[in-house]
């Protein structure tokens, strides 16, 4: 499952370059950048809703 | 819910509540098969931030998928509640419970904090209803993960006790403590660093019966003393059913082992004492470091102010807790 095959990955290089691989492989095409500019965002976002919190 | 949407619930984890659009929802993250076991929930939570999937891929669904997965896959049904009026060894008796396998410990959870504050958002949502949410949170923060875990201990919130009364209500067959140490030994922690709920502006002081004005006018060492006063008296107040035991810090960690056979039902070997005597010799908070005692340090930093406070608001309710403790059905 696509799911488990990219959970293996630890650092945030490999995932990136496993998620635009498994994009690919499905007609969606973008960077390893965009992928970790939207993790970075992600990672903002919860840490900002725990100071709220 | 259908077959394929169970199984994309399965090793996620809530990790928060919250009111968008006139809905509620809920955030899930990957947990997979670990256990929980930081001092705080939100610890552990920090852990599965690192993992790249989580910072890329989360789940969010309706409040009401909760009430599905726990049809589809109801959690262990708890075997404890720990209430507590903070800084008073909640943490490292919780730290004891989850160091045995079998255990799944729930401490302080953001998503039980939301679903007990949802009132507040969404006024028109009734204690039924909240209490519904209450059990579906609950079930699904307290799924095994492992399939050896047998058992479940919800540590919750200092603040939650005011809640103790719809909290017993949802969930009446189960044994719960309150936790409480000398309130010198309380305030002399809380006013070296404060706790979130003793901090007017971020937990509305009027459910303790103080209007906020009045909160940020005081001195700290009595607000925090009103609060903690408020806590311990609503303990006090459901603490004469035969479901309660009252502990004393003192009394820890040496009444950890009976308290969990005896009051919570384990069956706890020998292999499981010891676990937990070897968690009880790390620091409850920070576990790479040794548990050191102080008390005698914060009697001897307590100034004459933060003892008037706590003689003023807490002197008679402590010793309440004190002679109720030793009573038959509330002591250990």
């Amino acid at each position: 499952m696509l799911q488990d095959r990219l959970r293996q990955y630890g650092d945030a290089e490999n995932f990136a370059a496993a998620v635009v691989m498994a994009a690919a492989e499905r007609g969606f095409r973008f960077t390893g950048e965009d992928v970790e500019e939207a993790m970075q965002a992600n990672l903002r976002a919860w840490f900002e809703r725990l100071v709220v919190r | 819910m259908t077959a394929a949407a169970h199984l994309q619930l399965k090793d996620w984890l809530p990790a928060a509540l919250f009111r968008q659009d006139g809905r509620f929802w809920v955030d899930w993250v990957y947990q997979g098969r670990d256990r929980l076991l930081e001092p705080f929930f939100d610890g552990d939570l920090n852990l599965r931030m690192h993992l790249p999937f989580n910072q890329l891929f989360r789940q969010r669904t309706g409040i009401d998928s909760l009430g599905e997965w726990h049809e589809l896959q109801p959690g262990l049904q708890p075997s404890g509640f720990i209430f507590h009026m903070s800084r008073c060894g909640s943490t490292l008796l919780s730290q004891m419970l989850a160091a045995l396998p079998q255990n799944v410990v729930i401490s302080e959870a953001g998503p039980i904090d939301a679903v007990l504050r949802a009132g507040e958002v969404d006024p028109e949502l009734s204690e039924q209803q909240q209490m519904l949410w209450l059990r579906w949170m609950i079930s699904a923060l307290g799924q095994p993960r492992q399939g050896g875990e047998r058992h479940l201990f919800v540590k919750f919130a200092s603040w939650h006790t005011l809640l103790l009364e719809r909290i017993r209500r949802a969930f009446p067959a189960v044994p719960w403590i309150f936790l409480y140490r000398d309130p010198v030994e309380v305030l002399v922690s809380q006013l070296q660093q404060r706790g979130p709920q003793l901090v007017p502006s971020i937990l509305g002081p009027e459910r303790f019966g103080i209007d906020f004005a009045s909160a940020v006018a005081m001195r700290p060492e009595e607000y925090c003393a009103r609060v903690l006063s408020a806590i311990c008296r609503a303990a006090l107040q459901q603490c004469s059913a035969g479901d309660a035991k009252l502990i004393n810090y003192t009394q820890l960690p040496q009444a950890a082992g009976g308290l969990a056979s005896t009051h919570f039902g384990l069956d706890c070997s020998r292999e499981d004492h010891a676990r937990m005597n070897r968690r009880a010799a790390l620091d409850a908070k920070t576990p790479e470091l040794p548990f050191a005692a102080d008390s005698a340090a914060k009697q001897e930093r307590a100034q004459q102010s933060i003892r008037a406070q706590a003689e003023a608001w807490l002197g008679p309710i402590y010793r309440e807790l004190e002679q109720r403790r030793t009573q038959p059905n509330t002591a250990w």
